[in-house]
């Protein structure tokens, strides 16, 4: 307890920024270019819900490999590696990983660490386009994997709601919203 | 127990030594310098770190080894001074395959982990170019208080979601280093 205390105590700490906004090619930026998409944000927290479904060893599998996946598209992405409809692979991730969490879907691992991977490919590229313009790129790479990670984190410790009856039904309809939201984002790239 | 007091008796030989004024880094000497090193070189920085991870979580033989390998051969690199020039994707590449083994959280056999940690002193000594003494030995007691410390805590970890955060913590490492390397090679 201890520990999450002072984990929780180090990561959420407000420190005193001055200048604040000037720092947008570094850290900051990299951290809290996942938390201004909500289409991000959907999909990671998706993630993170869809593992406390699966049970072990999704619950940790999922949120190892798709850091690592992310940041394979994100190398494509900074090498200037073309991939058709990202904002749309995106969009769809948060629809499809809303539903399997919606359904309480319990696939192979395997097939849930594909859909993931596969999903995880179009975040990364997102975020690696963006990365090259950094004045400070090891700041922002820092900053983008600790948001995503910490986002899944949230995902888990919210689909720790699952082990109560009440709770899957909850965490089911935040599966529902989340779907709902990914067809609204495939919306908006069709309109 | 020696594993467990070292990062004590090198964090408190770092402290004691005397800072020079005129120096590259302000009001610091090279020894000093040679400490921050990781600070400016973030894929050393990442290496250290997920090496520690990685060797933290071995039997106590492999560990020890492994600590051993990397001290000796460190040092040994460093002082040799820079032997050969190594592209910059280079420690990028180690970071990425260290935090890679973090992530997977294998237990390997004693000399494959010494191995490892002795092919990595080699190349971030390869890398830092030390040309002097002071800077060398700054690089050195820099790299053994990162390593050290980590092992150390990671050592003592029992708690099996703490195993699983180390192990995230080394996917983080690798995505990071991961993402460094494409910029390099896009460079």
């Amino acid at each position: 307890m201890r520990v999450l205390l002072t984990v929780a105590a180090i990561l959420f700490a407000a420190p005193a920024f001055a200048h604040t906004g000037e720092d947008a090619s570094g850290f900051m930026s990299g951290f809290f270019h996942p938390l201004f998409g909500w289409d991000h944000i959907a999909a990671m927290i998706a993630v993170g819900l869809w593992g406390a479904f699966l049970g072990r060893p999704a619950i940790y599998v999922l949120p190892i490999t798709f850091p690592l996946v992310m940041a394979v598209g994100g190398a494509l992405g900074i090498l200037g590696v073309a991939l058709p409809h990202v904002e749309a692979g995106i969009a769809a991730s948060a629809l499809v990983l809303g539903i399997c969490v919606m359904l309480a879907a319990r696939p192979p691992l395997w097939v849930a660490a594909l859909a993931v991977g596969f999903f995880a490919i179009f975040h990364g590229h997102a975020h690696g386009t963006e990365l090259p313009e950094a004045a400070n790129p090891f700041g922002y790479a820092i900053g983008f994997v600790m948001a995503t990670g910490l986002l899944h984190l949230s995902g888990i410790l919210f689909g720790a709601l699952t082990r109560s009856a009440t709770g899957r039904v909850v965490v089911r309809g935040a599966g529902a919203l989340i779907a709902l939201a990914g067809i609204v984002f495939l919306a908006e790239i069709g309109g | 127990m020696i594993l467990r007091r070292l990062p004590l008796v090198v964090s408190f030989s770092v402290l004691a030594f005397p800072a020079r004024a005129h120096d590259a880094l302000d009001g610091a000497g090279l020894f000093v310098n040679g400490i921050l090193h990781p600070v400016v070189e973030p894929a050393h920085l990442l290496a250290f770190l997920a090496l520690g991870l990685w060797i933290g979580r071995q039997d106590r033989d492999a560990l020890r080894r492994a600590v051993i390998a990397f001290a000796v051969a460190l040092i040994a690199g460093l002082l040799a001074g820079p032997l050969a020039a190594l592209p910059p994707a280079v420690p990028i590449a180690l970071a990425l395959i260290l935090g890679g083994l973090a992530a997977g959280g294998w237990p390997a056999p004693a000399r494959v982990v010494a191995m490892v940690a002795l092919a990595s002193a080699a190349l971030i000594s390869f890398d830092s170019a030390a040309d002097d003494w002071g800077l060398a030995l700054g690089i050195w007691a820099g790299a053994m208080l990162i390593v050290l410390n980590v092992v150390n805590i990671t050592m003592r970890i029992e708690a099996a979601w703490l195993h699983i955060a180390i192990r995230i913590a080394g996917a983080w490492i690798a995505a990071i280093a991961l993402l460094l390397l494409a910029l390099s090679l896009r460079a």
